[in-house]
């Protein structure tokens, strides 16, 4: 009867364990985490850019108010964007064209951006101050990765 | 939005042109810069601002030129110097002045490295400082407006705390505000206002704080204040005001005509090519939407500038776009028949004046760093070396 038990309690912590992974492997393919992504170098020929939109302010402070990533010239699309600017995160993918866009970005943006590139992504920030060399606070940014 | 009369300009013009000719044939310089420009060159008077032309306006009196070293400088129509206004350690950004130009307002940006303010001038019509008004800090935006009798000025600015925005009328002759208004989590703003400033429209782009998208915000006034408080789904910035209906520009690439009261007066008209919409400005009718892009590539770096123009029909008449290393500042001439385009820095090529009907574009000569046509396809022009000059080209 004690045996008879204990198979029944292991094997209910064997279904929720199977259970479990099972919904944990779902989740994770749903939101595209079942495998660590790995960023990857842009194909030859292929370009990655952004481009921000932005309203000039009559005395020389302008505000970014969209932001549109793109990869051109090359098949790979993106995978995964995220964009965030300051305190609010807001994006917007569209996986047939790899565009990328948000309309949260309208944050006071001088002239001055700065662009670093490496393995597969991009990261451009707009800096406050007149120039990315004498930026001393970032008010934004946009990051986009590359995916296999 | 000012609507000049473009009959006083064209006396002035004839004025210049006829004094120009005559100092023309008593000169025995050339002028090198008529043989490389499209954009012939009338006359030239050579100021003594010793720095870069910032911004030029023209009234039925002469020009108004302003320079990077913050002086301003009266010019008759017969090219003399009239007066003289200095403002050291700040760069003139734009002026505005009533067709007799008895009233001007000026908005004063600090030069290179100082943390004031940004400064709106009012000066009478001798150049006498009436009154002035400081934005909220560095790094912010103002705007100014004076109505055509100058016992008004409208003041938009960008308050000391963060996308707060302060709207004020105020009495031309001493700086008494008559009566203000605030708008809260503007990104970004734009004014349209008729001469009078009995019709005045702010359009702002407000920030939401969950960080869904930035939805819009249309607030008119008349003389007397706030009239009404109209929100939008999608932020828009007034470009023309007449006295049943606002123009809007989306920022979704739409342009509808809206009544006073907020509802659409017919079909929305697509901007076509000028979606995202930077900056809005109306002469006699005619409406122009400039947007401007940055984009940043693994190499280089780039601006884009596209402008288009609507005619009295809403029709698309003219849409140009101009990619290079800086932005262009797009104007409208008086009559709405041109659009002129010039770089924002020095030496960053050239600047263009494109007659609507034709599209044709009109090199301006090189150096010019600030211009206004004035309709009758003449043009006021000043430069990084200081000179003002008039000239015109084919329509």
């Amino acid at each position: 009867m004690l045996l008879h038990k204990g198979k029944s309690r292991s094997s209910t912590v064997l279904f929720v364990a199977v259970l479990a992974v099972a919904i944990l492997a779902g989740v994770g393919t749903a939101y595209g985490l079942s495998k660590s992504p790995t960023p990857v170098v842009c194909s030859e020929g292929s370009r990655l850019g952004m481009t921000m939109y932005y309203t000039k302010g009559s005395t020389g402070v302008d505000t970014i108010t969209q932001v549109v990533a793109a990869q051109t010239g090359g098949a790979k699309k993106y995978r995964r964007l995220r964009c965030k600017v300051g305190d609010a995160d807001g994006y917007k993918y569209d996986n047939s064209t790899g565009i990328i866009s948000t309309t949260a970005m309208s944050k006071t943006w001088s002239p001055g951006t700065k662009v670093s590139h490496g393995n597969g992504f991009v990261v451009v920030y707009a800096y406050t101050g007149t120039s990315s060399t004498s930026a001393t606070t970032l008010i934004g940014g946009i990051e986009a990765h590359t995916y296999p | 939005m000012q609507v000049t009369t473009s009959v006083a300009r064209l006396h002035l013009l004839l004025a210049i042109v006829l004094v120009g000719a005559l100092s023309a044939g008593c000169s025995t310089g050339v002028d090198n810069r008529s043989t490389t420009s499209n954009v012939e060159v009338d006359a030239r008077w050579q100021t003594h601002i010793d720095s870069t032309v910032t911004a030029v306006a023209v009234g039925s009196e002469g020009v108004l030129v302003g320079g990077s070293n913050g002086r301003l400088e009266m010019l008759s129509s017969a090219g003399r110097s009239v007066w003289v206004v200095e403002n050291p350690g700040r760069s003139v950004v734009f002026i505005r002045t009533t067709e007799s130009m008895d009233c001007s307002v000026v908005a004063l940006v600090p030069a290179d490295g100082s943390t004031l303010a940004p400064r709106v001038l009012v000066l009478g019509s001798d150049g006498r400082r009436l009154w002035y008004a400081d934005a909220g800090g560095p790094k912010r935006n103002v705007d100014a407006y004076v109505s055509q009798d100058a016992s008004r000025v409208l003041l938009v600015q960008d308050a000391e705390k963060d996308g707060q925005v302060t709207v004020s009328l105020r009495d031309g002759a001493n700086g008494r505000e008559l009566w203000h208004d605030s708008i809260s989590d503007a990104a970004a703003w734009k004014v349209a206002a008729s001469s009078s400033l009995q019709r005045i429209a702010v359009g702002a782009v407000v920030v939401s704080r969950d960080g869904l998208p930035p939805s819009g915000e249309l607030r008119t006034y008349s003389l007397e204040g706030l009239v009404d408080e109209l929100p939008l789904e999608s932020p828009s910035f007034p470009a023309l005001i007449n006295s049943t209906s606002i123009v809007l520009a989306a920022l979704d690439g739409r342009l509808e005509e809206c009544a006073w009261s907020g509802g659409p007066i017919g079909p929305a008209m697509s901007l076509c090519s000028a979606t995202y919409p930077s900056a809005v400005d109306a002469r006699a009718g005619y409406i122009m939407v400039t947007s401007y892009a940055r984009t940043v590539e693994e190499t280089a770096t780039s601006e884009m500038t596209r402008v288009s123009v609507f005619d009295p029909a809403r029709k698309l008449v003219l849409s140009k776009e101009r990619s290079s290393a800086v932005a262009f500042t797009t104007s409208l001439a008086a009559d709405g028949s041109a659009v002129v385009m010039v770089p924002d820095s020095a030496g960053a090529g050239r600047g263009v004046v494109i007659p609507v009907g034709t599209g044709r574009e009109y090199p301006l000569p090189s150096g010019v760093t600030a211009a206004e046509a004035i309709g009758g396809a003449a043009i006021v022009m000043g430069a990084s070396d200081g000179s003002v000059s008039t000239g015109h080209y084919s329509q």
